[in-house]
């Protein structure tokens, strides 16, 4: 069974791109357009075996996100990465205080986000 | 996909650049605006990820800059001046015009790099002087491998298999991870990282406190630490380790490190050892290591493998049993198989220190990387040097196929350079490839990553993408949601939006169209069931399904007009930056208010409407609008106002144009207009005030002094008159001396379908749209006079000139002895107009196609349309014509 | 279900994840560990692993996946603490 990723980006470009990148290594994904989204998908079942999140996001940003998703119920334990640059490695601490597991440096590049993938996804 | 993804990458850059441009203009006028800064580094920071996706390192790398410029604005480093906002805004125009030229051509222009670099040489004058790169820490105090006490807590067989492996040129690292008691909960699995690491060889686990009794364990708090020993690449197992970073310590370990004797010390001496000893020297001393090994096989038979003696004799085989075994340590084994001490291996050849990983990497919230290079050029250049000279050792190892002897260093001094210097991926992917040429001894993937690294001109690899022509536009499409299930799911309220290739609804809008005119020829059908076939029962109930047809096209035209429209935004969003730019050259004070932005209208419309509307304005600034210092003289405020504003009446959109400037003078209009020929001065003289300042729209007029080279460029505002009613719409002014000027345009909501009304001259029909009809009338012969050796009637107490079409079109006419005249009376410029005809016919709704190719320039007709019995009908354009 | 609890054996399945150690925590407090059968388990987290180094059962019957076997071992065998 294809494992879910859940990605989380205020770019349609950069969703499509990591949508492309992962549906041809045989992931199903779940896209969603603000931290907003991802919630209410997360809080609706979704149950995603990782979630991708962009950090600079509208109104909820990826580490506020990130923190969210700690706290519901059945999601304490997903593995979730933080897309940055960087000139954000502040902020990875950030990110890893809310509960990150990791982050992807942008441009992402396929082959490393499948190994993180991989690394951090038993089975897949 | 790339294509697909440029596609989507060229509207969503161009709104984000929107946004930084409007976000930069808010923050000018209130520089302590927190939201706006936000908003703009966002958009910037957004556009700068995604264009990585692209080929366009110019691109990249200037907004880069501008990321790092407002960066220091938002940290508060800098303030917002004009001039800044000026550089910034010049910097995002210029990726404006990149976007436009990728979309065109899928690459940048050749000059991009010169162009990014003098821009990105502008904008990094302006960053504040880079901070020295914070000295780099002394390596962590590291102990000597020697000193990694718990090596010996290893299981023995573990230990001498990784010395055959470092013996093997593998070097052996010592990894102690212990995971932070909260990781789960940060989805981290300690183990399955320990799993994967490369060469894992020796694995020791410990507790940070006792177990307590199940009733109180948490099982959520790891209790567990650690200690693995690997013969794997460092830069692989810094790559795997690098998100706990903090909680990780790796060490390379000499292989002399691993000797560790096990077991309990022998109870006396033994009896065959000074033999053995004895023999393993003279071995030694012949450097004959089968006959030492055979020896030391031998004597192990005889011990019993408990003892520290069997341990001594097992490392001494293994030691012998390397490539290029070492005599000293061989030698100090043999001295511990005879005395039952531990070996004296000495500590000379101990690995000296290696950095830590954490202290690889830049330590979070000092210098932004790209401050460092700027501030550390000289250590890049070194950098890239290093790596230069990695490839030529290697190309030269590979040449004499002796890259296995070579790799291992070039891995080092590599894994050593390029964290920080270029992203993860690379760096793993580089681990990855020195692997390869390790086991492979085939250095060619590891080179050709070196020669990228090489020419990349900052430390990411920027994907390199082909990419074909994305012609695709933004259409939000007011989206219901499409499957309830997923509306179940989903529980935010807002409406979901699909971003829809322009291509697909104009694919709609035609076959809608096709639809109607489909439609139209039911009428026909009718009368041919009636008259040819005598059937009118079956007519009537043809005309009752036609009735249903044409309420379903209608609404679904109406449905696809919706998804069509576009707010005024679209057009509005240009004027605050235009204003700005126009007002500080001009030395004038303006503040511009946009009203009804979110006013909408069809796409054509909304797109047609932006030249016009530029020119409106920017002949307020430039003729309207007073310097400060005439203002201030006529009691004015010295900020000037500029209202743009939409708004929707009935089924037009009408825009307004309002300043509070000097206004229009009507006598000096006149004179001008007089002047330049444009009326004689007896016309000129029985306008009305009103009337006369119309006349700025005339062809050839233009009241400006001097031709500035703002609105002047040798075009009136009749261009805009001739824009606008083009498209169907209008254009008004009032004006008010000394108070200001006002103009508005009145465009239709939507332009797909034209009402016309058919027409038939020389026994031919004709299409004239049915907005500029006024009436239709039959005209007796009789009441048709000459007036001025011109044809005309009165209609209603006004003279209206009579026009035969016939004789304009150059076609005979058919009925030349009728009683009364077919006049079709229409308003053009406000003027009506006979226009005599032959017949009239039914009006319909047509989808007007423009002529193209050699057609394109034919004058007097705005293009053609399908009729529903197949017939091409001509619309004639009148106001052309006439 | 990757864990399957008859009596006091408790067989480990496929992919072995976090969430499942609390209900083994809380199996065992009521029904003492006896035999606990990875032999069928590919993947096993440190939560479930270290529950089991907790309660040290009594019979452990190893991953039949070599690499998975050698390593969970000295898991299994924690009992020293961190110097």
């Amino acid at each position: 069974m294809a494992k879910t990723i859940m990605i989380v980006d205020d770019s349609p470009t950069m969703l499509m791109s990591l949508d492309g990148m992962l549906s041809k290594a045989g992931f199903a994904v779940n896209q969603a357009k603000s931290g907003e989204e991802a919630l209410a998908s997360l809080r609706g079942g979704a149950r995603p075996s990782m979630v991708i999140t962009d950090l600079n996001m509208g109104a909820m940003d990826g580490i506020e996100l990130i923190r969210s998703v700690r706290k519901l119920p059945g999601y304490q334990f997903v593995p979730m990465l933080m897309l940055s640059t960087e000139s954000q490695q502040a902020k990875r601490h950030e990110a890893k205080a809310a509960g990150a597991t990791g982050w992807i440096v942008k441009p992402v590049d396929p082959a490393a986000l499948l190994q993180v993938i991989r690394q951090l996804v038993p089975g897949a | 996909m790339s294509n697909a993804l440029l596609a989507r990458f060229i509207p969503e850059a161009r709104d984000l650049l929107q946004s930084s441009a409007s976000g930069l203009l808010r923050l000018e006028k209130s520089p302590a605006d927190a939201t706006a800064i936000n908003e703009v580094f966002r958009a910037v920071h957004t556009l700068k990820g995604s264009s990585g996706l692209f080929d366009a390192v110019a691109l990249t790398r200037l907004v880069h800059a501008a990321e790092d410029l407002l960066g220091e604005v938002r940290s508060a480093q800098r303030e917002l001046d004009s001039d800044l906002v000026d550089m910034l805004l010049d910097s995002l125009d210029q990726v404006s015009a990149w976007i436009d030229h990728l979309e065109r051509h899928e690459r940048l222009p050749d000059d991009a790099d010169r162009v990014c670099k003098a821009a990105v040489g502008r904008l990094r004058d302006r960053l504040a002087p880079a901070e020295a790169p914070a000295s780099s820490d002394p390596p962590a105090e590291e102990k000597p491998a020697a000193e990694i006490g718990w090596i010996a807590d290893m299981a023995e067989a573990d230990r001498l298999a990784l010395f055959s492996d470092a013996a093997r040129g593998h070097p052996v690292l010592a990894v102690h991870y212990v995971p932070a008691e909260t990781c789960f909960y940060n989805g981290e699995d300690p183990f399955g990282l320990v799993l994967q690491v490369p060469g894992l060889g020796a694995l020791d686990v410990v507790t940070r406190e006792p177990w307590p009794p199940l009733e109180e364990l948490d099982p959520y708090r790891c209790n567990l630490a650690f200690r693995l020993l690997a013969s794997g690449a460092r830069v692989e197992v810094e790559h795997l380790f690098r998100y706990v970073s903090d909680e990780v310590r790796i060490d390379q370990v000499a292989p002399d490190a691993l000797i560790r004797l096990a077991g309990a010390p022998a109870p006396g001496p033994l009896p065959v050892v000074e033999d053995f000893a004895e023999e393993a020297r003279a071995c030694l001393e012949r450097r004959d290591w089968a006959a030492l090994r055979t020896a030391t096989a031998a004597l192990l038979a005889l011990t019993n493998p408990e003892l520290s003696t069997a341990s001594a004799l097992r490392w001494l085989d293994a030691v012998s049993a390397a490539p290029f075994p070492n005599a000293a340590h061989a030698a100090a084994l043999i001295e511990a198989v005879a005395t039952g001490e531990p070996p004296r291996l000495g500590s000379a050849d101990v690995e000296p220190p290696r950095p830590v990983l954490a202290t690889l990497r830049p330590r979070p919230g000092t210098v932004p990387a790209d401050a460092r290079d700027a501030a550390s050029g000289d250590v890049e250049a070194l950098a890239r040097r290093i790596v230069a000279a990695q490839r030529c050792v290697l190309a030269e190892a590979q040449a004499l196929d002796r890259v296995r002897a070579h790799v291992g260093a070039v891995a080092t001094v590599l894994a050593r350079l390029l964290p920080g210097r270029a992203d993860d991926g690379l760096c793993a992917r580089i681990a990855a490839a020195a692997r390869v040429a390790e086991t492979d001894g085939d250095a060619g993937p590891l080179l050709d990553l070196l020669g990228t690294l090489d020419d990349a001109t900052d430390g990411g690899t920027a994907a390199a993408t082909t990419v074909a022509p994305g012609t695709a536009s933004v259409v939000p499409a007011p989206g219901a949601d499409a499957s309830a299930g997923e509306a179940a799911r989903d529980e935010r309220g807002a409406a979901r939006m699909l971003k829809v290739d322009q291509a697909k609804v104009d694919l709609l809008m035609n076959l809608i169209g096709e639809l109607v005119v489909s439609k139209n020829s039911l009428p026909f059908l009718a009368r041919r069931a009636e008259h040819i076939h005598g059937s009118r029962e079956m007519a009537r109930e043809i005309k009752d399904q036609y009735a249903v047809i044409d309420r379903l096209a209608q609404e679904m035209q109406g449905a696809i007009m919706q998804v069509r429209m576009l707010p005024v935004s679209e057009v509005f969003d240009r004027f605050p930056r235009l204003v700005r730019d126009l007002a500080r050259k001009l030395e004038k004070r303006i503040d511009l208010v946009v009203e009804g932005e979110d006013t909408a209208a069809d796409k054509t419309i909304i797109e047609a409407l932006g030249d016009p509307l530029l020119h409106v304005v920017r002949n307020a600034i430039d003729h309207g609008i007073e310097p400060p210092a005439e203002r201030r003289a006529a009691g004015k405020p010295e900020q000037a106002t500029i209202v743009l504003k939409a708004s929707q009446e009935a089924d037009h959109v009408a825009i307004e144009v309002r300043d509070d400037g000097r206004g229009i003078d009507p006598a000096k209009v006149r004179a001008a207009a007089v002047a330049k020929g444009v009326v004689d001065a007896g016309a000129a003289e029985a306008l009305s005030d009103q009337e006369a300042i119309r006349l700025i729209f005339r062809p050839g007029f233009s009241t400006a002094a001097k031709v500035s080279d703002l609105s002047g460029r040798g075009v009136g505002l009749d261009v805009v008159l001739t824009t606008v009613e083009k498209l169907g719409g209008r254009v008004a002014v009032t004006s008010r001396s000394g108070e200001g000027t006002t103009v508005r345009i009145a465009m239709p909501l939507s332009m797909a379908v034209t009402r016309v009304m058919v027409v038939e001259v020389g026994g031919e029909p004709y299409g004239i749209p049915m907005d500029i009809i006024a009436e239709t009338v039959r005209v007796p012969r009789e009441r048709i006079k000459t007036i001025k050796q011109a044809p005309a009637f009165v209609l209603r107490d006004t003279v209206v000139p009579l026009l035969r079409l016939a004789r304009t079109l150059g076609c005979g006419t058919a009925a030349a002895d009728v009683a009364a005249e077919a006049v079709l009376v229409c308003r053009i410029g406000g003027a009506p107009i006979g226009l005599v005809v032959d017949n009239f016919r039914e009006g319909m709704d047509v989808i007007l196609k423009p002529f193209d190719g050699v057609l394109a320039g034919m004058r007097g007709f705005s293009g053609t349309a399908l009729l529903g019995d197949g017939h091409v009908l001509l619309v004639l354009d009148l106001k052309e014509l006439l | 279900m990757p864990l399957r609890f008859d009596g006091p054996t408790v067989r480990f399945e496929g992919l072995c994840m976090v969430e499942e150690a609390l209900g083994l925590v809380e199996h065992w407090r009521e029904t003492p560990p006896g035999t606990v059968d990875l032999s069928t388990c590919t993947h096993v987290h440190t939560a479930l692993l270290q529950v089991l180094a907790a309660a040290a059962p009594a019979e452990v019957i190893p991953p039949s996946d070599p690499t998975l076997a050698r390593f969970v071992a000295p898991i299994l065998a924690s009992r020293r603490p961190l110097p």
